[in-house]
């Protein structure tokens, strides 16, 4: 039986990291499908998802014949790394100290790039949109599948994270469908900063099972470090948007 | 070769975009896991310990991004 303690905040982690990841692959994709044409682009995001899926169907029995507890120490350990990465990032962002991420800025660029390549000479086979959408599907797709193997297999629970990054990809495809435009309004800064509490939350709770610690209320201890890891990031927030005032002061 | 580093340098970019944070926080497991039961301490304030660590580690990383002032800024 799975315990909603883990389940929850599993699905939630996986929703709301692959919902980031989605929508920055549908802002290239949307851009090589308007400028190259439909058929290349999703022939690329078609490609890069069958890739993805060898690849989970390759990677995810050969987890399950490691014992569990280099599991949860190896995938803590990179749940972890990669959950500070994105909270430093949406600190600082939230911060000031760097630019937030624009997604329509990011779509015209895209979209100059493309059309800076000129006309399609095969229609058939236009290698550049093949290409792009493939790049951007299998990156950010390696991102998500990362995330739900991550938050899903030291605790089995692949299931709901999987869930999760389905329901993440379903909002994003059909948000795609109906709008034909970059997702701009999502944001993203928010779900990057709540994301990044949640893994590294998570992080922390795998690995410190991985080397032993006793946490305190066991699998509840989970909750308390998300707050935790909150509270931290807002106050880093504040301390941070202090120091780069201090610093711009100093100066001028 | 030149894809197979470009795959490498974006694997390692999932997990590493600040060098020093990244290497600070596998110190810092490191010496929780191995180093603070060699003193003698319990697995509780291992787990406190821990948590503490990353916390600081977190902050003292982004205050110092936060005071990088580049040019024309």
């Amino acid at each position: 039986m799975v315990s909603w303690v883990h389940a929850l905040p599993s699905l939630t982690a996986a929703f709301l990291a692959s919902l980031v990841e989605f929508v920055e692959a549908l802002t290239v994709v949307l851009a090589v499908g308007t400028v190259r044409g439909w058929r290349p682009a999703l022939c690329g995001t078609g490609l890069a998802l069958g890739t993805l899926a060898l690849l989970v169907l390759a990677l995810g029995p050969a987890l399950t014949r490691i014992p569990l507890d280099y599991v949860q120490l190896g995938v803590g350990l990179l749940l972890l790394l990669f959950g500070l990465r994105w909270l430093r990032k949406a600190i600082l962002r939230a911060a000031g100290v760097i630019a937030l991420h624009d997604e329509e800025a990011a779509y015209a660029g895209e979209t100059a790039l493309l059309k800076s390549y000129g006309s399609v000479r095969d229609p058939r086979w236009d290698a550049v949109a093949i290409a792009t959408s493939f790049k951007i599907v299998m990156l950010e797709g390696t991102e998500v599948v990362f995330i739900v193997i991550a938050v899903g297999t030291a605790g089995g629970l692949l299931v709901p994270a999987g869930v999760g990054a389905g329901a993440a990809l379903l909002v994003v495809v059909l948000l795609g469908l109906v709008l034909h435009r970059p997702l701009a309004k999502v944001p993203e800064n928010a779900l990057k900063f709540a994301v990044g509490v949640l893994l590294a939350a998570f992080g922390t709770f795998w690995l410190g099972e991985g080397i032993g610690v006793d946490w305190p209320g066991a699998d509840w201890s989970v909750l308390g470090l998300v707050a935790w890891f909150l509270l931290v990031a807002l106050g880093g927030v504040r301390l941070s948007r202090a120091r780069r005032q201090a610093a711009l002061a100093m100066a001028d | 070769m030149k894809t197979v580093v470009t795959i490498l340098r974006e694997l390692v970019g999932l997990f590493v975009d600040d060098g020093s944070l990244a290497a600070g926080a596998l110190i810092w497991a490191v010496i929780c896991g191995w180093g603070l039961p060699l003193l003698g301490l319990g697995p509780r304030a291992q787990a406190a310990l821990l948590v503490l660590g990353l916390a600081a580690l977190l902050l003292e990383n982004t205050l110092r991004a936060s005071s990088r002032v580049r040019r024309g800024e």
